[in-house]
């Protein structure tokens, strides 16, 4: 409706100035009749009036006035006065320059005005442009990224609507007074990347690209350029992009900030445990220290006190581990005999080994190692807990080091089923668990994310090598490090 | 040696009292003190052997604490916490405390640290003052001075420097110097060695990053230069 008025009454103040120009040179005729001046006076009067027409309203009014003025030039001042026939052919040529030069000045001015028109509207273009990268730069808010830019874009340009598809929601937003839709097969072959920019009756469409890949489309209703459209794809583009890199980052945040709250939360509540372990160790111990306690008493008060130093382990574990995940490793390096270490090992473990055969294997040149010894002995105790919960009870642990020519490696090895090919590198990841026996073994899929985490921190790495039905060989790598000589 | 007087300083009841059943059992006096705030009004009125010292208590806590004990006594300070870690136990040792212990701990353990550190190194035969240089060494009265000037040295201190001075120009093993200064369970603890010379060169020499007297070994020991 609004688009009628406007035209019609666009076309009222069209009349009304080509009947003004018909008027105006009247007036001059009129002026020039009573004033008696000369022929020539007349023709500049008229053309400067026709020159004013042409540059205030436009080439139509100029030429309506021109033709106006020739008639009455002709009719009015050009022998034989009264009649519209000219007797002297010079007068024809000065009617023919005339109309010529009038013609020309209107097409001049015309052309001058429209591109002053022309130059306007770009600017306001760009204004607008410049106000909607604004809002897509600064705007943040709860709603998705897409509804927004619709709205800035909407908003940026007084359209009557948007639509913009965001392919990853697979959703269309919309913003203005007017719902638009984008017909399916625009949607599809923009999404294909067929087109980049398409029209029909009422809208323009282009499809936004991130990089090269399709990311959506936006379907435009209302007076915008073609440049502008390009240019309003490629600022949705950048804000679609932004909002997207915004979310990862603050999903990123949040895991960080779980991890580290989960760690900390876990450290608090280790150290509590610490205090009442330290009340029971200290009472059995001092109880267990007097010789008056003998057969199942004693039997019985050790079970107490091998029982509270594996629940020590275990937090001490858990906050080894709860540090090592929230990144916080802390290397305590000293000089350290590999064998001391395995021994500490299988001792630490004896009761969760029970009666399970284990074999150590360390060569006899082995020298000491810089490690941080508590890290190291977690980290095979993370393997050998491991080959428990998967190889047969009655099968052999082997755990063993070895000195190489430029690196040491501790290693752990066990009968069971072997890691199916595949697997091998994704079993170090956190959280991690075996496809075949996730829910038939326990644990949580942390503890070889901590191996590997601490052979990293020393500057080397854990790795598998397995063969399915006969076992896995899981090593530790560390680099033979150069403060040893120091 | 077991009427000595032990101060335990935990703000944790049970430990409190484990410690003090034990310990009484023992034959030692105990006493204690909930807080840092209140071991240091305890040493402040009274004199302790021996101090059992946790680490982590609320308040100014363990270090701060045993800081501010070792600047007015001489008593031998055990600390107790929960971290194992290197850094920890230097921290501890440099805060002026002889020993060290990682809770929990089994009760004979801790009843022989007690014991290193309650011992002394009885003056034998030999209590010959000891001259070098600008130092002098008074084994009778447990005395040291530097360039006439008394100097203050806690009872281990006191141990370590006259045990390299009656061996002098011999280097002597970080084992052996362990054993002999706080006892035959001991032998391991090389960073006990390395807080305590340095605490003890701050003391007697005059350019302690260049020391003159105490001569280190590295990897092997210490040697007395006379």
């Amino acid at each position: 409706m609004q688009e009628v008025a406007v035209s019609r009454s666009s076309s009222w103040a069209t009349g009304g100035k080509l009947a003004a120009a018909v008027v105006a040179v009247g007036a001059v005729t009129a002026g020039c009749l009573f004033s008696g001046v000369n022929q020539t006076t007349t023709g500049f009067a008229y053309l400067i009036t026709v020159l004013f027409i042409a540059s205030g309203w436009g080439l139509t009014e100029a030429i309506v006035a021109s033709v106006t003025a020739m008639l009455c030039y002709n009719f009015f001042f050009l022998p034989p006065v009264g009649q519209f026939t000219i007797a002297d052919p010079q007068n024809w040529i000065a009617l023919g320059a005339f109309l010529v030069t009038a013609i020309v000045a209107s097409q001049l001015s015309a052309r001058a005005r429209n591109q002053t028109t022309a130059a306007i509207r770009r600017q306001l273009e760009l204004e607008r442009l410049y106000a909607l990268g604004r809002s897509i730069l600064i705007g943040a808010g709860d709603r998705p990224a897409a509804v927004r830019l619709a709205r800035h874009v909407a908003q940026a340009f007084e359209l009557r609507g948007v639509a913009l598809y965001d392919a990853r929601s697979g959703q269309v937003y919309l913003a203005g007074p007017e719902d638009v839709t984008i017909p399916a097969e625009i949607l599809q072959r923009g999404l294909a990347g067929e087109l980049d920019q398409a029209e029909n009756s009422d809208c323009r469409f282009a499809v936004i690209r991130l990089g090269t890949k399709p990311a959506g489309v936006l379907a435009i209703r209302g007076a915008v350029s073609t440049t502008a459209v390009d240019a309003i794809s490629s600022l949705v583009a950048i804000g679609l992009e932004r909002a997207r890199a915004q979310e990862i980052e603050s999903r990123a945040q949040a895991a960080r900030q779980g991890e580290q709250l989960k760690s900390t939360l876990l450290d608090a509540i280790a150290h509590e445990f610490k205090t009442p372990l330290t009340s029971i160790k200290a009472a059995t111990t001092t109880v267990l220290a007097d010789e008056q306690f003998t057969g199942q008493y004693r039997e019985l008060l050790s079970i107490v006190n091998e029982e509270t130093d594996r629940l020590d382990n275990l937090v001490s574990d858990a906050i080894q581990i709860s540090r090592i995940e929230a990144g916080k490793v802390t290397l305590h390096r000293s000089l350290v005999s590999p064998n001391d270490v395995i021994d500490t090992v299988i001792t630490q473990m004896r009761t969760r080994l029970e009666d399970r055969p284990v074999e150590k294997n360390v060569g006899a040149a082995v020298s000491d190692v810089y490690v941080d010894r508590d890290l190291i002995e977690l980290s095979l105790r993370q393997l050998v807990d491991n080959a428990i919960k998967h190889a047969p009870g009655h099968t052999a642990i082997r755990i063993g080091a070895e000195g190489r020519q430029k690196d040491f490696a501790f290693w752990v090895t066990d009968d069971g089923p072997g890691i199916p090919t595949g697997e091998e590198e994704h079993i170090f990841e956190k959280f991690y668990r075996g496809q075949a026996n996730r829910d038939a073994v326990p644990g949580s899929g942390v503890g070889l994310s901590v191996v590997r985490e601490i052979a990293r921190a020393h500057g080397g790495d854990a790795s598998v090598a397995s063969e399915a039905g006969k076992g896995s060989r899981f090593v530790i790598t560390l680099p033979l490090a150069r403060e040893e000589t120091k | 040696m077991s009427s000595a007087k032990i101060l335990v300083v935990d703000d944790e009841p049970q430990i409190r009292r484990i410690m003090r059943t034990t310990m009484t059992a023992q034959g030692y006096e105990v006493h204690d003190a909930r807080s840092g705030e209140e071991a240091l009004d305890a040493v402040r009125d009274q004199r302790f052997d021996l101090i059992l010292l946790d680490a982590n208590m609320p308040g100014i806590g363990g270090l701060e604490a045993c800081r501010n004990i070792r600047a007015s006594s001489e008593a031998a300070i055990i600390m107790l916490t929960v971290r194992s870690a290197e850094a920890d136990k230097v921290a501890a040792l440099d805060a002026g405390a002889d020993d060290y212990v990682t809770k929990p701990f089994s009760m004979p353990e801790l009843l022989a640290r007690i014991r290193a550190a309650l011992r002394r190194i009885p003056v034998t035969g030999d209590a010959a003052i000891i001259q070098a240089d600008d130092l002098e060494i008074q084994p009778a009265a447990r005395s040291v001075k530097v360039s006439g000037r008394e100097v203050r040295l806690t009872p281990k201190e006191f141990d370590l420097l006259h045990y390299l001075a009656i061996n002098p120009n011999v280097t002597i093993a970080h084992a052996k110097l362990l054993q002999a200064v706080w006892g035959p369970d001991y032998g391991d603890e090389v960073e006990y060695l390395r807080t305590f010379i340095n605490q003890v060169r701050k003391k007697i020499e005059k350019d302690p990053a260049h020391p003159k007297h105490i001569i280190t070994e590295p990897w092997v020991g210490y040697k007395f230069q006379l």
